[in-house]
């Protein structure tokens, strides 16, 4: 994890709620990104992964949010930075891909002029050079007769095309950090298997500092080298993908294991974790898995477990780490 | 799941559907509505169920996985093809006289949300299909012991289902399904809009009402993880065909059809160690409004190239016939004119490597 390039210190993004009350939906984030790594940030759905990086980024468009802590992007701390500059760097240094890719493309304008409009927007080029700059992203993301796809309008691409065009705009600029979340979600499996290999290609090739943000850790571990595990808000386990895959300290990462059926062999019975995630507005004291945790002890209801780790890069929250490793085939035992 | 029906001695099936056809036509103009043309959803599927058994069906989007679930419910007739539901012809059936095979058919859909009526209690809801097919008996008492069979609380029967989580209202839409006793469900992306840690709880709980209750499901979903986990057999479709079916094991172990390989090889596999070696498909799925001739897969199709020794070259009976149907032992069928065979998964996923996606990836490396 040499070489960070953005490094978040203690993120705390607290959200109004109709009727009062706080939802803290960040509440406690540390983490570093590196060039030329893949980040998958895992989580269920109200983890906190998305709003992270909305409010990292400027983006989270929620009247009266509270943000807190430092995020040094390049040694600059995009949370104290003026919006001017922010708006900036968004787009030219850091880029963007969501979920659904037709939302990130205007529907009444063809495919290469918004890629050349956002190559524009950050490089004074001509028209022409910006023209031919978005061919040249498009065939960077292997689509094919990148001439006539330019000219063409999002409805004629196909739901994988679109979510290379869109990941062609967000590199375009070559930017030196790409968020992605949830890229793979709306997309059908083999085209799935295409943009993960994409991304670990833009890694590769250009060195790029990748965020992956996904529901799914088997989804994350085939492009990631690191690894946060999120819950509550907070990043519960976080280390190198064989850290965190292969030695599993947090009983929230071992449940997330041992609940989704594997790729490459029949298990009798999954083992789920009982209950469902807390609200944000309403997080229960102490360790926020509590409730769920199999593995409780009473200081886990009263005092929030601090992170601790092996004095490397595996890092972990929890009062009751578990220690043996994941049994061969790295399932939880029943 | 408990026990293989598939594997004893043959049963006659619950449900049968031999030649299934859908086509919807495409229509231009509003004042006078023209066909312009026609989507094939189905083009001659079979598929069978026997009692108690977990038929899984896989595909990516617009391969017809949906269609198919809903020509077999009879939420649709279907161009062509029979329906059968124990040895009874149910294809023409409308009206009235659906309502019988209605109460022995019943489907679970995806979004929990969409599908349970916000304005009515949960009660209400699961006493629903009682109340449509005038059943009689202690409502209040059925709808107790219909909750406590999903796992929910009995006590909740007056609560509105956006004060249920959502796994809880997915158990919601189970019960309700129960409440005819019915002999199959058709369970269509049951667990896809659900939290990875909630997907397990409502698969065990398939698993247990399959083992108490000797339910029969018909399982859609894109997940092949999950039908792995669920299924006893497994048909995989491709625009509008099923390419191959095969009992669980036989096709996860040794797919013979190129596109359930690539399907298999495609699914993240979730550990930490060295990655598996995969096939990248060129391309995404045709639409099936403009299916392509021959094998609709050949535009796609590793094992074609790998016949005809060039990546841009496809033999000509892929190019130009329908693929016959070939008994592959076993139970199992492929829709193939050169199925799977020796080291070819291997050497598709070098292929694949080295041939296909390589342009792609050699410019973005740069």
């Amino acid at each position: 994890m040499s070489d960070p390039l953005l490094e978040v210190r203690d993120l705390r993004v607290h959200l109004p709620v109709a009727g009062g009350g706080v939802a803290r939906a960040v509440d406690g984030a540390s983490f570093r990104v590196s060039r030329g790594r893949v980040l998958g940030v895992v989580g269920e759905s109200g983890s906190g992964k998305s709003v992270t990086f909305l409010a990292l980024t400027g983006l989270l468009a929620v009247r009266g949010a509270r943000v807190s802590g430092r995020a040094l992007f390049a040694g600059e701390d995009l949370l104290t930075m003026a919006p001017d500059r922010l708006r900036r760097l968004r787009g030219d240094r850091i880029g963007m891909v969501f979920q659904d890719p037709a939302t990130a493309l205007n529907p009444m304008h063809r495919v290469g002029d918004q890629i050349a409009e956002a190559v524009r927007a950050h490089r004074r080029v001509g028209r022409r050079e910006a023209g031919r700059h978005a061919e040249e992203a498009l065939r960077r993301v292997g689509v094919p007769a990148p001439e006539q796809r330019a000219r063409q309008y999002p409805h004629e691409f196909s739901g994988g095309m679109r979510q290379r065009a869109a990941i062609a705009m967000a590199l375009a600029p070559d930017p030196d950090l790409l968020i992605a979340d949830e890229p793979t979600t709306a997309l059908d499996v083999t085209v799935q298997a295409q943009i993960l290999e994409l991304l670990d290609e833009i890694r590769r090739g250009a060195g790029t500092a990748v965020v992956l943000i996904s529901h799914s850790l088997p989804t994350v571990a085939e492009v990631a080298q690191d690894v946060m595990v999120m819950y509550a808000g907070r990043p519960v386990e976080t280390g190198s993908c064989a850290e965190v895959l292969g030695r599993p300290r947090h009983p929230y990462t071992r449940a997330l294991l041992g609940a989704a059926p594997p790729a490459d062999r029949r298990v009798d019975r999954l083992q789920p974790v009982e209950g469902a995630p807390p609200s944000p507005a309403d997080l229960p004291p102490g360790c926020a898995f509590h409730p769920r945790c199999p593995d409780r002890v009473a200081a886990c209801t009263s005092e929030r477990p601090e992170p601790a780790g092996d004095g490397g890069t595996h890092t972990w929250a929890c009062h009751v780490p578990a220690v043996a490793p994941l049994p061969a085939g790295g399932r939880v035992a029943a | 799941m408990t026990g293989d029906p598939s594997a004893g001695a043959p049963v006659a099936p619950l449900l049968e559907a031999t030649g299934l056809t859908m086509r919807f036509p495409i229509t231009r103009g509003a004042l006078l509505r023209r066909t312009v043309g026609h989507v094939r959803a189905l083009a001659g599927v079979d598929l069978h169920i026997g009692p108690g058994e977990t038929l899984g069906l896989v595909g990516e989007s617009g391969c017809g996985k949906s269609t198919a679930a809903r020509v077999v419910t009879r939420l649709l007739e279907p161009t062509a093809g029979t329906v059968r539901f124990d040895g009874r012809d149910v294809t023409r059936l409308s009206g009235r006289r659906l309502a019988p095979l209605r109460r022995e058919m019943q489907v679970v859909f995806q979004d929990p949300y969409a599908s349970l009526n916000p304005r009515r209690t949960a009660g209400r809801i699961i006493a629903a299909p009682l109340d449509v097919h005038r059943v009689a008996g202690d409502r209040r008492g059925r709808v107790e012991e219909l909750m406590a069979q999903v796992g929910l609380d009995p006590a909740d029967h007056g609560r509105y289902p956006h004060e249920f989580s959502g796994g809880q209202r997915q158990r919601i839409a189970i019960a309700r399904a129960l409440a005819l006793r019915p002999r199959l469900i058709v369970c269509d992306e049951p667990v896809s809009a659900l939290d990875v840690s909630i997907q397990a709880q409502v698969l065990n709980l398939l698993a247990d009402l399959q083992r108490d209750l000797g339910l029969a499901y018909l399982f859609i979903s894109h997940d092949l993880a999950v039908v792995r986990h669920v299924a006893h057999r497994v048909a995989v479709m491709y625009l509008g065909h099923v390419v191959e079916a095969a009992p669980r094991d036989a096709l996860y172990d040794d797919p013979r059809h190129p596109y359930t390989a690539a399907l298999i090889s495609a699914v993240p596999a979730g550990a930490a160690g060295p990655r598996r070696s995969r096939i990248v498909l060129r391309g995404d799925v045709p639409s099936p409004a403009a299916p392509p001739a021959g094998c609709p897969f050949h535009p796609r199709c590793p094992k074609a190239r790998l016949v005809s020794g060039a990546p841009d070259r496809v033999p000509d009976e892929c190019r130009t016939l329908p693929p016959p149907e070939v008994p592959a032992g076993e139970g199992r069928t492929v829709r193939c004119w050169h199925p799977l065979a020796g080291d070819d998964v291997a050497r598709m996923a070098d292929a694949s490597v080295t041939g296909a996606g390589a342009p792609a990836l050699a410019a973005a490396s740069r």
